[in-house]
């Protein structure tokens, strides 16, 4: 049996390390090769998401692939879908093909591995901040550093990026179920269940914190679906994001993969690797270690502490899962909030509820309390929003941990909003879990009902940033988001 | 403590609130098929002429054929409710979908009916409009619209606003599906409604809004064997 890669935390590795230094030697090579050959930079960057015309490594002269290729292989993103996290894994495998072939080619090893980045690494105080070859102005030798990308609003003067909720991991791993929930409930770990999907749809869990955030967190190219894949962060990112689907499945014997067929073989999926063209289907890419991927992490262990939540909130879960409810929309927006970088509050009266979530009261049965965001669309740059629950007024957010709900990213917003061949046009949406924030406010003498209020607070940039920098030169919007709904549902 | 048959019964009818939209698709394809097979062929053709005659059996036709393609919206609609206004919310989206299908439809079967055109020459027509169905079927614009009725919009909880809302969320859907499917369902409407023609038309529907993934030109190839076997019909 072929021993299996082993893709290691890029912070345990010395700044570079040949593990990092073969990367950017490659990078540099692929770089040179024309963007319609698949294994050049651009094209597989293109896979991902392309847009004519907003490519900024576009050269006077590009010969593009032709149509019929790039709509079998580029624009292929698999976003707000439970094919999210196995898509991108088949993504990370090919690329990482071509990068060790390439590496080959220029005298390297054989075992080079797609290293990862564990900005969430409690243990690391420097885990948020860029490996520190990624904002280097030079590779060893003084020759230009192609891990060091311009165009990044946080990250390059090896700052920290984003705050601790960005790279949040418990909301995640403690999810007890893959798929989403379509009808406002639970939004699961992997996300929901839809047919080959190019942005439509809720947001799993995964793939909203802390995938969502890192990427508009550090922005620039990283913050837009068309360029994100031209970032080398990019790939080492999401080898964190596939590496926590592996924690995922091992830290508990009842989290388990989808069983539908649909989901397993109802799809092939097309790529070039480094032999050629291949195709998957999902059930081939479940278990990473397994033929064709052979691969594992350094470390995939349980990071979080046990009990990984309040005992209640663990009971609440289990009882969800073992006798699924039916989601009773109780609430919501009479209409829709505009946001421009400003903290901006959506007003829901919430009803008692008269069908499923009463039935279930009757019996007893815990209640989980979800809020839902739907239709969010938007153009210019993604902000990050942080979501509270009846924030008093005058406070500030931080004072008040235990009314804050979770974040939206906003990554996908703009692609999301656009209606073309492969998106309806509808945006993004999110759920979060508010179920012990809810039970909080109900008990106090103060709930009163008929306004629930939901407050959105953007996230300020990081100390030092670009963006730190560009928001004191130039304050005014750089976005228009439009919250289509907030609602309020009981399951 | 398990849960009585009653209670098992309501849970399903909650889980599908789309229930009695596809009961009504069910009751139209009875009302459209046991007529063809209690009065044949001949009876047909003798209401070709009479509009109101038609525009019945394309009303029926858009019930029977359409509702099946909007269970996720109809479901859509209802998980986007207040629990007491679900199925008036269901009801406000469906006039919005069906009322577009039937003003097209109005507007179809009254050109059809002035055209009055040689019972002979139906079957040249029908095979034209399934071949043009099986082009635009390859089209990019095709592929917008098929996109277009996967769209979701926000719905305001309660009052006008919210009968509003689902009202444009029909009329949205139903925009996008007349764009989609109208040269299909006029072929179907032009072969008097055929159980056959409906079901090929149907099932090319289902497939390209159901599967995970969808090869146009499978379906495409399946509207063009309906196209050749009226051309055939109309040579032989």
């Amino acid at each position: 049996m072929a021993s299996l890669r082993v893709r290691k935390d890029a912070w345990k590795l010395a700044t570079w390390d040949p593990t990092i230094l073969w990367y950017a030697k490659a990078i540099n090579e692929m770089r040179n090769r024309k963007v319609a050959n698949p294994m050049s930079w651009r094209y597989q960057a293109a896979i991902h998401d392309y847009a004519l015309g907003a490519d900024p490594l576009a050269q006077p002269g590009d010969v593009l692939p032709s149509q019929g290729e790039q709509k079998q292989f580029w624009r292929q993103c698999q976003h707000f879908s439970w094919y999210f996290l196995p898509w991108h894994r088949m993504y990370l495998f090919c690329f990482e093909r071509i990068v060790s072939a390439t590496i080959v080619q220029l005298g390297g090893p054989a075992d080079w591995a797609l290293p990862y980045w564990n900005y969430s690494d409690a243990n690391n105080p420097d885990a948020r901040r860029l490996p520190p070859a990624f904002h280097a102005q030079s590779m060893p030798g003084g020759s230009q550093n192609p891990l060091l990308v311009a165009d990044r609003d946080e990250g390059n003067s090896g700052e920290l990026i984003g705050d601790a909720n960005d790279v949040d991991i418990v909301g995640c791993l403690s999810e007890l179920i893959y798929t989403a929930n379509l009808s406002g409930g639970d939004p699961g770990f992997g996300g929901p269940k839809t047919a080959f999907n190019h942005s439509r749809g809720s947001t799993g869990s995964l793939e909203a914190t802390p995938h969502g955030n890192m990427h508009i967190a550090v922005g620039g190219w990283m913050g837009a679906f068309n360029t994100a894949g031209l970032d080398p962060i990019f790939w080492l990112h999401h080898s964190n994001i596939d590496r926590l689907w592996n924690v995922w499945r091992k830290r508990r014997s009842k989290n388990v993969n989808p069983p539908d067929s649909q989901w397993l073989k109802g799809v092939t999926f097309d790529f070039h690797d480094d032999a050629g063209i291949v195709s998957f289907t999902v059930d081939q890419v479940v278990d990473s270690t397994a033929a064709p991927l052979q691969y594992s992490y350094q470390d995939e262990s349980d990071p979080l502490p046990a009990p990984l939540a309040a005992p209640t909130a663990e009971a609440l879960r289990s009882l969800a899962i073992s006798s699924p409810s039916i989601p009773e929309m109780v609430g919501a927006s009479q209409k829709s909030v505009t946001l421009t970088g400003a903290p901006a509050q959506a007003h829901i009266q919430v009803q008692s509820p008269v069908g499923p979530a009463l039935a279930s009261a009757q019996r007893t049965t815990p209640r989980r309390t979800f809020l839902n965001f739907q239709n969010i669309t938007g153009s210019g740059k993604a902000r990050r929003y942080s979501v509270y629950v009846n924030l008093p007024a005058g406070s500030m957010p931080v004072d008040h941990p235990e009314l804050y709900a979770g974040d939206l990213p906003m990554f996908g917003v703009a692609e999301s909003s656009r209606a073309d061949e492969n998106h309806p046009g509808s945006g993004v949406e999110y759920t979060l879990e508010i179920t012990s924030i809810l039970a909080t406010l109900e008990s106090s003498p103060q709930w009163n009902p008929a306004n629930l209020q939901v407050s959105f607070i953007p996230k300020p940039p990081a100390a030092g940033s670009v963006r730190a920098l560009r928001a004191i030169a130039s304050p005014a919007p750089d976005h228009e988001i439009q919250v289509g709904s907030v609602s309020l549902y009981y399951a | 403590m398990a849960e009585t048959t009653s209670a098992q019964w309501r849970r399903a009818i909650w889980r599908h609130p789309e229930w009695w939209a596809l009961g009504l698709s069910g009751a139209a394809w009875v009302a459209m098929i046991a007529p063809i097979a209690g009065h044949g062929h001949h009876h047909m053709e003798g209401r070709w002429s009479t509009w109101v005659g038609e525009f019945q059996h394309w009303s029926l036709m858009s019930i029977a054929m359409m509702l099946p393609l909007v269970v996720d919206a109809v479901r859509t609609v209802a998980a986007r409710s207040l629990w007491s206004r679900r199925d008036h919310a269901i009801c406000a989206f469906l006039f919005g979908y069906l009322g577009l299908w039937l003003l097209a439809g109005g507007l179809l079967t009254l050109t059809l009916t002035l055209a009055s055109a040689d019972a002979g020459l139906r079957p040249i027509f029908v095979a034209a409009v399934f071949a043009l169905a099986a082009g635009w079927q390859l089209t990019p614009a095709k592929r917008l619209a098929l996109s277009w009725c996967h769209r979701t919009q926000p719905l305001a909880p309660r009052g006008w606003r919210a009968d509003c809302d689902c009202f444009r969320y029909g009329c949205t859907l139903g925009l996008g599906c007349l764009a989609s499917c109208g040269i299909v369902m006029a072929g179907c409407a032009i072969a008097n409604h055929s159980a056959l023609v409906m079901s090929c038309a149907s099932s090319v529907g289902i497939v390209e809004r159901y599967s995970a993934r969808v090869d146009q030109r499978l379906l495409a190839g399946l509207l063009v064997i309906v196209a050749v076997a009226f051309a055939g019909k109309a040579v032989f």
